[in-house]
């Protein structure tokens, strides 16, 4: 550390908490205030997610797992792929390097050193190569490593999963999509997708592993007795299903041994590395708490934390998952109130030590997600966002102290992932708001509000959930509602039916052809320079809509209904009740309901183009269309004038002007409608979910120019409902307005609205009473989502001028949180160009 | 829009997938020519892995390694080419300064090069 910097720091360490709180100085006041053992923890934790293309120098790609693995995988060659996947990864957990981090005391990690982060190599052939070339990644000695990783890229080049489903489409569809501009993310099981869990089944402490294990050998059993009767149609599927069921009991007995090699490592640590004699209790407790879960259902709150992390841990070693779905104060919260408040074995400061390092322990889990989806979700691995508040499933406020000590926890800790999303209602106590409230003052850009009682509707309308399960909802990515139930869980939704929705309107002006990669992509709906009125424009976005809209569900679907064959998922079958009771991989969709939704990147551009051709061409005719389209063509290059004229003279999204207002539900009216007649493979609808995470710059380079005044490379809007940066003249009440012209419930799945606020206003007493009446008008006019950036533009600059000194400043991108200093330039200008709203 | 499930979508989809699924010693994969596709303004990079990309000039039927190179500019698919396939008898080649070495902007198809062979040099 620098002499500077270190006077810089005892500077803050002789200032009281509650002078670095008056300063605004969060991180600072987080650090004294929380315990030695959290500030060791959070110190000592490596940082997984990209910054634009780019990981932290120091991290490197974890070669055991991708070597064990294929190891297995060779060694199992006859063996049907659900076996040979469920070998492998016993294989894995069997023999995986593990370790145990100082002071902690819950164990579980992705990799066998606190830097590395992990590689499937069995998904997808791309990525394998995008890792070999990764100018960071590469373990030392590079020229040992660089050859072993080529031996494991040749052995997986044909045999991915990838490869497979793009030779299962058409070439055209595989073409289009390997181009990456009309999508994010790759239409294969394994491949950032996002996986809701059957917590109702696993996590409610009446059943752990062994019961699970039992539960498959009675149906093991039955289905052998079956088999070995008369023969008859019925019992062929049994064939099947046995594999299945023993994938899961494989798996199933693989995790207890690893918990266990977990314990027998604590006793190691305590009997022959520790001296202090509290820590050695710590371990003896590690070694107790392993040896007992996941085998047996948790009896406290250390072993229902332990038991959670180890199933999230395992997930991910069988597959890149995305997410991480959670509901840690409703499935914890017995343990909590049993510890704290009944039996007084541990103290709220003792449970909110255990609660930090969880939220720590998943923040160091990261595995290797190919440059596309990272560019996507700037600064973080995936999307953890974790469900707090809600309702019980009878309907009572399902708020509690927990609740709260996730909350005080989070500012303590200061990770930008996980994050909360908080699922309000009007039950809600204030106590509880200004626990969110302080988080939101204090920076953290988390937790972003849901309205429950509108998503609870919404969940009913589009997928038909029932009542009581809808209410025990849990986001299964950043912004979507899913039910962790047996038949509500949706256990795939793969990341490529996230669609560059901007794509709408650009093709609809060029007649699907796309001028940043020079090929036709759309259909041809005509040759929007001959268009003489707003309808045949809108007829032609139309088309385009319900092209890209299939495009994206189409690929899904077939993505889907070939995992079980390409990519099963035996742990994740073994922790789903619809798997365990079928016999079928999680994956299948039978008896699933059906949770699907295609996420709409890009979208506001949409309604402010449209509105921008209608009023300016059509209405007022000051340009024709010849004119704009050979601007379009040209990028405005020599029109400047022109597109200034778009920029203001065009009504904009978000200021309560009708004009604009009812184009942008005219344009969500046709998407519902479209939503109704897709259908995911159990069935079920596709609704539309507007949002961007950081899509908005990911895409910048492949959109090109469009009518509302936007360049080919400018930045697009940042949220699925905010409006254009600077754009938004009228308040914050105009944008609520706007947004409540939207029904929430029928109009797509939920909607994205970013919000910047004053730090200076909101101080204070008064500030929180500015917040809940603003929080009130949202909740009146049914908004399904919001969510707050709450630091002033100086800060910001001042960060970007001088990185090092403000590597804990977090923002909200979109949909997820990340460190100011760990997003590109470009998505850090873009965030500080939204404008402050001043409330009141 | 018919569809089109043709041999030029085919052979486009195959060379896209064969970039990553061909067997290649290390020494092929670390070598960069001194006149590689991924050094010139016209390879537009695919987001789905660094090692191969597009080209946003030559169309399918195109092969700028045969002998003699053959150059099409008509059509509507393009040609898959990787990063560092060997542009010497290329003469659409336009070379290009890498600007983003530290790779820290994101994704920027048509100028940003993330990997590791291009930037060690
Ligand atoms: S070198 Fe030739 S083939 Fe390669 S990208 Fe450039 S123009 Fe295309």
């Amino acid at each position: 550390m620098s002499t500077k910097a270190q006077v810089k720091m005892e500077t803050h360490q002789k200032k009281s908490i509650e002078e670095l709180e008056k300063e605004r100085k969060w991180w600072w006041a987080a650090e004294k205030g929380r315990s030695e053992r959290l500030n060791y923890l959070r110190k000592a934790v490596w940082k997984k997610g990209r910054k634009g293309g780019m990981y932290e120098p120091g991290l490197h790609v974890d070669l055991e797992k991708p070597i064990l693995f294929t190891e297995s995988w060779k060694q199992n060659e006859n063996d049907p792929v659900i076996m040979r996947r469920a070998k492998a990864l016993a294989y894995v957990f069997d023999n995986i390097t593990i370790f145990i981090t100082d002071h902690s005391q819950i164990v579980g990690y992705l990799g066998t050193l606190p830097n590395t982060i992990m590689w499937h190599a069995d998904i997808a052939s791309f990525i394998n190569e995008e890792i070999y070339n990764d100018p960071i990644l590469i373990p030392p000695p590079e020229e040992e490593s660089l050859k072993i990783m080529a031996d494991i890229n040749n052995y997986w080049g044909p045999r991915d999963s990838l490869g497979k489903v793009m030779r299962d489409l058409s070439s055209e569809e595989a073409v289009k999509i390997m181009c990456t501009v009309i999508m994010w993310g790759l239409p294969i099981g394994g491949s950032f997708g996002y996986a809701g869990k059957d917590y109702e089944y696993f996590m409610t402490g009446k059943r752990a592993f062994g019961d699970i294990i039992d539960e498959i050998q009675v149906k093991i059993d039955e289905a052998e007795e079956k088999i070995d009767g008369n023969p008859s149609p019925e019992a062929l599927p049994l064939y099947d299903k046995l594999l299945n069921w023993e994938a899961m009991q494989i798996v199933l007995e693989a995790c207890i041994r690893m918990a266990k090699r977990y314990a027998r490592l604590a006793r190691i640590i305590a009997e022959n590395f520790e001296s202090d004699s509290r820590r050695k209790e710590e371990l003896l407790r590690i070694e107790e708490t392993c040896n007992h879960i996941p085998a047996k259902p948790p009896r406290n709150l250390q072993e229902s934390f332990q038991y959670d992390h180890f199933i999230q841990v395992w997930t991910r070693f069988e597959d890149l998952e995305g997410a991480w779905p959670a509901r840690p104060d409703y499935y914890h919260w017995p343990y909590y109130d049993k510890d704290v408040n009944i039996d007084k074995s541990i103290t709220k400061d003792e449970a909110l030590d255990l609660i930090g390092e969880v939220m720590i322990r998943s923040y160091e889990l990261g595995h290797y997600i190919p440059r596309l989806g990272a560019e996507g979700i700037q600064g973080i691995p995936g999307t953890y966002v974790w469900t707090l508040g809600g309702v019980n499933q009878d309907g009572t406020d399902a708020c509690n102290d927990l609740t709260i000590a996730f909350l005080q926890a989070a500012r303590l800790i200061r990770v930008a992932n996980p994050t909360f999303a908080f699922r309000w209602h009007p039950k809600v106590k204030d106590e509880v708001m200004r626990e969110i409230f302080e988080c939101i003052r204090q920076g953290l850009g988390y937790p972003s509000i849901r309205n429950d009682p509108i998503l609870i509707a919404n969940g009913m309308y589009w997928h038909n959930h029932p009542l009581k399960e809808m209410r025990a909802w849990v986001h299964q990515a950043c912004m979507s509602p899913c039910p962790p139930t047996k038949h509500g869980a949706q256990p795939c939704r793969m990341a490529s039916a996230t669609l560059n929705t901007s794509k709408m309107i650009e093709y609809a002006l060029h007649n699907g052809y796309d001028h940043c990669i020079n090929m036709q992509m759309g259909p041809q709906t005509g040759d929007a320079s001959k268009f003489t009125d707003f309808e045949q424009l809108f007829e032609a976005w139309v088309n385009q809509m319900e092209w890209l809209m299939n495009f994206g569900a189409r690929v899904v679907n077939i993505g889907r209904v070939k995992s079980p064959k390409y990519y099963g998922r035996p742990f994740l079958s073994a922790i789903s009740e619809r798997s365990v009771e079928r016999g079928i991989d999680a994956t299948e969709p039978e008896g699933e309901r059906g949770n699907a939704w295609t996420t709409f990147f890009t979208w506001v551009e949409n309604p402010d183009s449209l509105a921008a051709v209608k009023k300016l061409i059509f209405d007022e005719k000051k340009y024709t269309m010849e004119e704009l389209i050979d601007a379009l063509k040209t990028n405005w290059e020599g029109k400047e004038e022109m597109r200034l004229d778009f920029v203001k003279s065009a009504p904009k999204w978000g200021n309560d002007d009708d004009y604009v207002d009812d184009i942008m539900v005219r344009c969500l009216r046709e998407a519902a409608r479209h939503s109704m007649e897709m259908k995911c493979p159990s069935g079920n609808n596709w609704p539309a979910l507007p949002e961007n995470a950081s899509g908005n710059i990911h895409f910048a380079n492949m959109v090109h120019a469009l009518p509302n005044g936007r360049r080919l490379g400018d930045a697009l809007y940042d949220g699925g409902l905010s409006p254009g940066p600077g754009l938004d003249k009228k308040g914050p009440t105009a944008v609520l307005k706007s947004c409540g012209k939207i029904d929430h419930v029928t109009q797509g799945k939920s909607f994205l609205l970013n919000q910047r606020l004053s730090p200076t206003q909101l101080s204070g007493e008064k500030g929180y009473q500015l917040w809940k009446s603003y929080m009130r008008a949202w909740a009146d006019l049914g908004l399904n989502h919001v969510q707050f950036n709450m630091i002033d533009d100086a800060t910001l600059k001042a960060a970007q001028k001088d990185p090092e000194k403000y590597q804990e400043v977090i923002v909200r991108v979109a949909g997820y949180s990340a460190h100011f200093v760990d997003i590109s330039r470009k998505t850090q200008d873009n965030i500080i160009q939204r404008t402050i709203q001043g409330l009141g | 829009m018919p569809r089109k499930r043709g041999r030029e979508w085919d052979v486009i989809r195959d060379a896209m997938l064969g970039a990553s699924e061909a067997v290649r010693s290390v020494e092929e994969r670390e070598t960069v020519p001194d006149k590689a596709c991924g050094k010139c303004k016209n390879f537009f990079q695919a987001g789905l892995g660094t090692t191969s990309g597009m080209c946003n000039v030559l169309k399918e039927g195109s092969n700028i390694e045969s002998d003699p190179p053959v150059f099409v500019t008509q059509g509507e698919g393009f040609i898959a080419v990787s990063f560092n396939t060997d542009a010497s008898k290329c003469e659409c080649y336009n070379e290009m300064e890498i600007i983003d070495t530290d790779i820290s902007q994101a994704h920027d198809p048509m100028v940003s090069r993330h990997q590791r062979q291009m930037l060690k040099e």
